[in-house]
């Protein structure tokens, strides 16, 4: 009988934890906001939200979140092989955006230069034309 | 609770059945208006046949996908479905139950607990970690096939059969070759209770699987924690899918201490240091446990440590769907739970090999060939 209690007991907890965290599962947004809320220095959930905002139209927020996301990258302890490919992939993300909007920003050098030594051949794939002026000519 | 009582044994069932599934299903009744999200769209070739190679060709997948998009080509049918697979794998962990422990009741909330175990949630919710309940269908499937009655070559043609189709789910899939071969080496034919099939089974084998398990354990340790702490270079040549494997092991020492973090997701607090420290303590102990049973006991602790160390691993792989590996490392949901079917064996394994050594043992005095205590 104590046994059936028990089990009982833990079924009911069970049952109000999974309802609890099926939500965070209903979109990208949700999921990787869920993530930050317990991993705030977790990289790739930073990313990802801040591609999931930019999917949904709100690009500030988006480029916030991975202008944040560089900040955490360089502190976080990760495998080296990670952080390389966060770091790239939000910057290159923040070069479209300001690229997008057409106007120079004084972060552009620096971005380029940190993509540019992080992974030369994104610069030389069909298409874009990379200069040694760090002029990115769009064909 | 009169009417209860004057049910039959088998209405009771179904009526605990039913209300369980009522409940799974009102649990989990948000994903219907869930999106794909993350990798799974990019994970669902159906639409994009010109992407297919050697290394996707997966027929049970294939088949478990086509079936979802004959009904939905929704992620409204590919939660739908993976909600249907979940129940029947929790269906599976009911007869593999009663094949291990031969009564109904333990079985049954085994079951039940499965069911409605919060780790569940990203394997259902995550389209793509279709996979894993593949994997786990297919590795319980083989358990009860061969658990289920006495050996048959049809029986060991259909456990094959099953094995390989598994196989061919992931790569990582390969986690589930400990299944047969720890159901046949602790296979007895007259008791099947598994706890006196592992008493009764041959040392010699129980002591080879105890070795090869213990032997990955170490170097899954060594790789997957000296490659998180910097000790490796990062392009060793064994990084790429012997890794996927590897880490399927490796979770048992990530379980231990995670088991804590729902507590602290109750609170509201990060408490990941805990099994971060916790798991590398446990990790060394257990090492230290068997290197030590190794040295001085030679036969029995050591066998016992590894079969042991093995159900876990098969605990965790098989009973609970594991969370994909690419799925970010988020407390509330990465591995918590899966450690708690595979904590109490990890603890009467280092409590029954101290026990052994301390009862006082009887040596046969070659002189006189009598027993002294």
């Amino acid at each position: 009988m104590r046994a059936k209690i028990v089990v009982v007991c833990l079924l009911i907890s069970y049952a109000f934890i999974t309802a609890s965290l099926v939500p965070a599962w209903q979109n990208n947004m949700t999921l990787w906001s869920r993530v930050l809320v317990f991993s705030p220095s977790y990289p790739r959930a930073a990313v990802n939200l801040g591609q999931a905002l930019a999917v949904d139209g709100r690009l500030p927020e988006a480029v916030m979140v991975w202008e944040q996301t560089r900040v955490i990258s360089k502190a976080a302890r990760m495998p080296e092989r990670e952080r390389q490919l966060v770091l790239l992939v939000v910057e290159l993300n923040l070069i479209n955006f300001f690229a997008a909007k057409n106007v120079y920003d004084s972060r552009l050098p620096e971005l380029l230069t940190d993509a540019w030594e992080r992974a030369p051949y994104v610069f030389n794939a069909p298409g874009v034309e990379a200069t040694g002026e760090w002029r990115i000519i769009k064909h | 609770m009169a009417d209860y009582q004057a049910l039959a044994p088998r209405a009771r069932a179904w009526l605990w059945a039913g209300v369980l599934l009522v409940i799974a299903a009102g649990c989990y009744r948000s994903l219907l208006t869930a999106t794909f999200i993350y990798e799974d769209i990019h994970w669902y070739p159906w639409d994009r046949p010109w992407t297919w190679d050697l290394a996707s060709v997966r027929p049970p997948m294939f088949a478990a996908w086509g079936l979802a998009f004959l009904g939905w080509s929704t992620p409204i049918g590919h939660h739908v479905w993976n909600f249907v697979l979940h129940v029947t794998v929790a269906l599976l962990v009911w007869r593999v139950g009663l094949c291990l422990w031969l009564r109904e009741g333990p079985a049954t909330a085994a079951a039940a607990l499965f069911l409605l175990h919060p780790l569940a949630v990203p394997s259902v919710g995550y389209a793509i970690a279709q996979t894993e309940i593949m994997v786990a269908l297919g590795g319980l499937a083989i358990a009860w096939t061969l658990l289920a009655g006495h050996w048959t070559w049809h029986r060991g043609a259909l456990g094959g059969i099953l094995l390989t189709l598994t196989l061919m789910v992931k790569a990582s899939a390969l986690g589930v070759l400990a299944v047969p071969i720890l159901v046949a080496s602790v296979r007895h034919e007259e008791r099947r209770d598994l706890w006196h099939a592992l008493r009764a089974s041959d040392q010699t084998q129980r002591s080879i699987i105890a070795a090869v398990f213990y032997l990955l354990g170490i170097g899954v340790w060594l790789v997957r924690y000296g490659d998180t702490l910097g000790w490796l270079p990062q392009q060793y040549p064994w990084r790429q899918w012997p890794e996927e494997m590897l880490i399927q092991s490796v979770i048992v020492w990530q379980l231990a201490a995670q088991s804590i973090l729902p507590i602290g997701i109750a609170f509201q607090r990060d408490w990941t240091w805990v099994p971060l420290t916790a798991q590398a303590v446990l990790a060394l102990a257990l090492i230290g446990t068997g290197a030590w049973a190794v040295a001085v006991r030679r036969h029995y602790p050591v066998a016992m440590f590894g079969i042991l160390w093995s159900l876990t691993l098969i605990g965790v792989r098989l009973v609970v769907p594991v969370v994909p590996s690419g799925t970010p490392r988020a407390p509330e949901w990465i591995y918590a739970q899966q450690w708690y079917p595979a904590l109490p064996g990890m603890i009467w394994c280092m409590v029954d090999a101290g026990r052994r050594i301390l009862e006082p043992r009887a040596i046969v005095m070659p002189q006189t060939g009598q027993e002294q205590i």
